[in-house]
């Protein structure tokens, strides 16, 4: 099998759960998309060594969030004039449950590392370890993080939920 | 935020409603094609380094044998700028400093040839600095491997005892009709050269498995001349792969103070130099005096050997 069918049927068989982390990281599933497809290129670059990694699995989110990371990164530093700035998509409420959207309100709300590291934790369900070495940062950091992200989702889900008892 | 709350959480995280992902564009196409752009970029990256480390590899002057004998006659064309450092240290033998006198009116303008380890009567080490401030390593052949007899190959090259013939992996970038290149290429083992760590008794090296050549010697005709000049071209490599099991021991150039920025001297300047008159005497004198030195384990001492 060649290098790049193997990658294909690599990435063929990874994309919908890829996507999914990619969905909680951006809100809307065009960034996922995007997102998503950024990551495989980078996977397909760097595929031969992908292919002596012990859990490529592992390396592809890792891969996934740092991309996510970087973008951000580079967004924060990109000057958009606001006639031709986009909206942010709203997600839609038809296709989502209350619980998801408060949880995607919530997860908005936060900066992008604090992000990464709740849906890396809660997500993914890595340890603080893993989570650390998957954003290459100290467990230091990534619990610092964590603690303030979780601080600050608190009381955005909380307010969420009871609007839409509400309703 | 309480461990009960984290758990709540998780729990919200994994009743999300995310199991219907639309469906999406093709994503793997677009990647693969990014992917194989990228890799070329990377493999002409590659190919531009190892080209631009080879080319800087390639200058470096040694151990001229002399060729043609132009009788001595002084330089006609004396340099344009002066060396930017007439002498390297104070403390410098007078015999170094006549070797470097030698040699200093025939360089190119803006170069400088300054000896390493001038404390010790002769100096084994050269160091060529070129205007933009890249330097080369020049070593000579002296001491005890000159004092034996060498041996005289039919092509007039001369093969001294422990040098080991190799494939050069550098080429010195020609100009058209400039040089005549003979493609002989030699492992340097003298006492200056790591590889004399595998050295066995005088005459015997062991063979590297995988080699990058370290210091190679070709042979050089300018047109239109009969005078053949030896140069040991010595490359700046970062490391020398050893085979497995022997010692592996890094490239020693780095400790002599050299960088590997860029090429020293070019071939156009080289062959100015070499065919200017003159040029064979002062590098007869410098050998000479070279092969004067009777402090040769002082040298070898001073290195580190």
């Amino acid at each position: 099998m060649s290098d790049e069918e193997d990658f294909r049927e690599f990435a063929a068989s990874r994309q919908k759960q890829l996507l999914r982390s990619a969905y909680l990281l951006c809100g809307d599933w065009h960034g996922a998309e995007d997102l998503v497809q950024t990551a495989f290129g980078h996977l397909y670059r760097r595929w031969h060594r992908v292919g002596r990694v012990e859990y490529p699995d592992a390396y592809a989110k890792q891969t996934l969030y740092r991309c996510y990371l970087t973008l951000q990164r580079k967004r924060r530093f990109t000057t958009v004039s606001l006639d031709v700035a986009a909206e942010p998509p709203a997600p839609d409420p038809a296709t989502i449950d209350d619980r998801t959207e408060a949880l995607l309100d919530a997860l908005a709300g936060l900066p992008e590392r604090a992000r990464a590291v709740v849906v890396l934790r809660y997500w993914e369900d890595y340890s603080v370890a893993q989570t650390a070495d998957a954003l290459g940062v100290s467990q230091g950091t990534v619990k610092s993080q964590c603690s303030r992200a979780l601080a600050m989702m608190r009381t955005r889900i909380a307010d969420a939920l009871s609007d839409a008892r509400r309703d | 935020m309480t461990e009960h709350e984290a758990d709540g959480l998780r729990t919200l995280f994994q009743a999300a409603d995310l199991e219907s992902v639309p469906d999406t564009r093709d994503l793997i196409g677009p990647a693969v094609a990014w992917g194989d752009g990228r890799r070329r970029r990377d493999r002409w990256t590659a190919a531009g380094v190892a080209g631009a480390v080879a080319v800087a590899a390639a200058v470096g002057i040694v151990a001229l044998r002399p060729g043609g004998d132009t009788g001595g006659v002084a330089p006609t064309r004396l340099v344009t700028t002066p060396s930017p450092m007439p002498s390297p240290t104070p403390a410098a033998s007078p015999l170094v400093q006549r070797q470097l006198d030698a040699l200093r009116p025939y360089l190119p303008a803006g170069y400088r040839l300054d000896c390493k380890h001038p404390l010790v009567a002769a100096c084994s080490l050269f160091v060529l600095t070129g205007p933009t401030g890249a330097t080369n390593m020049v070593t000579w052949s002296i001491g005890p491997a000159v004092a034996q007899t060498s041996m005289a190959l039919p092509d007039r090259k001369l093969i001294l005892p422990g040098t080991h013939p190799h494939q050069a992996t550098a080429e010195i970038p020609r100009t058209d009709g400039a040089f005549g290149f003979k493609g002989l290429a030699y492992l340097d083992v003298y006492m200056t050269d790591i590889e004399a760590r595998n050295v066995v008794g005088d005459t015997h090296v062991t063979d590297p498995a995988k080699l990058v050549v370290d210091c190679a010697e070709y042979e050089f005709t300018a047109t239109g001349s009969s005078t053949s000049i030896s140069v040991r071209l010595c490359e700046l490599v970062a490391d020398i792969p050893w085979k497995p099991g022997d010692r592996g021991t890094g490239d020693d150039h780095g400790s002599f103070g050299y960088n590997p920025a860029g090429p020293v001297m070019t071939p156009t300047e080289f062959a100015d130099m070499a065919t200017e008159p003159g040029f064979d005497a002062a590098f007869r004198t410098v050998t000479d005096l070279q092969k004067q030195a009777p402090d040769s384990e002082k040298i070898a001492a001073a290195f580190g050997f």
